[in-house]
């Protein structure tokens, strides 16, 4: 009886619900795909855009295609010379001053040794307002410039600084320090050396001043491996 | 019971009755139900059309390419002969040796500057630094997305876009590009034996970056390594500033739905490791160059 009622009875404002009902979730499915527009942009793109051969086809023309394609060959022969003559022909060294380590090449760029060193600590040692230090290894191609057996480290002004020390006059005796480089050393210009260290626990980490440390047995190789002129890539 | 509440149940009781009523007339009417439907599919469509459709049909897919597209056209307009099989494959290897070409001519472009750059080769699924021609570290690219910019870009304008090293403008990320540790330097020898002796450990924090290049290319890099948890916070952050640069507000898409220098994306999957020695070798902005073989 109650449904009879219901279905005979006219319904205010039916019509107007229903349209309401629709724009509202229409609207609101509207605004989800502005929303994802990006993505359905890159989605449609296949449909209209078709990487068409004509063109290339029309550009360099039927008869020049293979003309063309031999040309290409050449071109790329050549900077490919160009590029194999940028390579070491020498041994070398590639050093990793993020992951703090090492490979070192023979002149066939084989790897003949591959270890753990100390980089730069990333350090701003402040002294003052006119005076800092930052500690970071250099990145970039360098050459050893230079090779020395048991070296003797100078040691520069912020050695004292961050001692709480009196830095002393240019030459005194307390700037000479004894072992503290390991058995060997290569200098890489401005300062920079390939060196042993006392701290053998801290390969592996960022801790030097600039200086790129090896183990003893690693160092001992490099130094027997590498030339002065020889190549070392540190990124 | 009282009065107001009297009323209130007469109120839910006509409400609860109106809409069964409602239900009711809907089930039964055709006329409605189809017209429901179409006033659902109104917004979405249209929006499809002026957002989607029409902006993506009658976009550059690769800058400039509209104009070289017509250029070849112009200059070709008497000849209409189309190519054969062979001709086809022909012109796919030409393709290929071109891009070959362009990629090997940046690199000795870049070989002749100081800076470390980069090289993206996506056929190889491979990253290289390069320091002056040679490569210093190649990674495997564990997984990467590709626009389909690129895909379906026009051969020539592809080949334009491609034909010089990109530089880097803009980057974003989720560590920094150099963890400095300042340090003041000790009045005397006291203060400096109270310094703490033991070396920071190197960061294990999640790697994933934004690089934005010239000519609208932007790659997005990111470890295959699972964030640690103390890392979400780290990650919110970053993503929440990525969106600030990317997202649009709802406005600005309807008024311009597809814009002139919307990037060109490629998101690049790598381990840990390597996403970190990348970043932190990469000169910055401006210096760093990057060179792309796709």
């Amino acid at each position: 009886m109650k449904e009879i009622l219901i279905e005979q009875k006219p319904l205010p404002n039916g019509k107007i619900t229903v349209v309401l009902f629709a724009l509202a979730i229409s609207l609101l499915c509207g605004i989800y795909l502005i929303g994802r527009q990006e993505k359905l942009q890159e989605k449609a793109i296949g449909l209209f855009h078709k990487s068409d051969v004509n063109f290339s086809f029309q550009n360099i023309g039927p008869d020049a295609l293979a003309d063309h394609n031999s040309k290409l060959e050449k071109s790329i022969e050549n900077t490919s010379v160009q590029l194999k003559k940028l390579l070491p022909t020498a041994p070398y060294i590639v050093v990793n001053t993020t992951g703090n380590d090492f490979k070192l090449y023979n002149n066939r760029h084989e790897i003949i040794r591959e270890g753990l060193v100390s980089t730069g600590s990333f350090t701003i040692l402040k002294a003052g307002n006119d005076k800092a230090w930052m500690f970071k290894t250099p990145r970039g191609q360098l050459k050893v410039l230079g090779k020395t057996k048991d070296p003797v480290w100078k040691r520069p002004d912020w050695a004292f600084i961050e001692e709480g020390l009196k830095v002393p006059s240019h030459n005194h005796p307390s700037r000479y320090e004894y072992g503290t480089l390991g058995d060997y050393s290569l200098n890489l210009g401005n300062g920079y050396l390939i060196h042993g260290t006392l701290y053998q626990r801290f390969l592996g980490l960022p801790v030097t001043h600039g200086c790129i440390r090896m183990g003893d047995d690693d160092l001992e190789l490099v130094f027997k491996t590498l030339q002065i002129g020889s190549r070392v890539y540190i990124y | 019971m009282s009065t107001e509440t009297l009323k209130n149940n007469k109120m839910d009781n006509k409400d609860q009755i109106w809409i069964l009523r409602f239900f009711f007339w809907f089930a039964k009417n055709r006329k409605m139900q189809i017209l429901l439907l179409l006033l659902i599919f109104i917004f979405p469509i249209l929006v499809l059309i002026n957002n989607v459709l029409i902006p993506v049909a009658n976009f550059d897919l690769i800058p400039g390419q509209s104009e070289i597209v017509l250029g070849v056209e112009d200059s070709t307009k008497k000849e209409s002969i189309k190519p054969t099989k062979e001709q086809v494959a022909l012109l796919k290897e030409i393709f290929e040796k071109e891009k070959t070409l362009a990629f090997q001519q940046n690199r000795l472009l870049l070989s002749r500057q100081d800076s470390i750059y980069l090289l993206v080769n996506i056929p190889d699924s491979s990253i290289t630094l390069e320091i002056k021609g040679l490569a210093a570290r190649t990674c495997k690219i564990q997984a990467f997305e590709i626009s389909k910019r690129l895909q379906y870009g026009q051969h020539e304008a592809l080949l334009n876009w491609l034909s010089q090293p990109f530089s880097l403008e803009k980057e974003l990320s989720t560590i920094p590009k150099t963890p400095i540790l300042v340090v003041e330097a000790p009045k005397d020898t006291a203060e400096a034996a109270k310094l703490p002796r033991k070396p920071i450990e190197p960061e294990k924090t999640f790697v994933q970056y934004t690089l934005w290049f010239s000519r609208n290319l932007v790659i997005e890099v990111e470890q295959t390594e699972l964030p640690n948890e103390s890392d979400f916070e780290l990650i919110r952050q970053y993503k929440h500033q990525h969106d600030s640069i990317f997202k649009r507000g709802l406005i600005k898409k309807i008024a311009e739905p597809m814009f002139d220098d919307q990037p060109i994306l490629i998101k690049i999957k790598l381990n840990e490791a390597d996403a970190r020695a990348i970043f932190r070798a990469m000169p910055h902005s401006n210096y760093a160059k990057f060179v792309l073989k796709l």
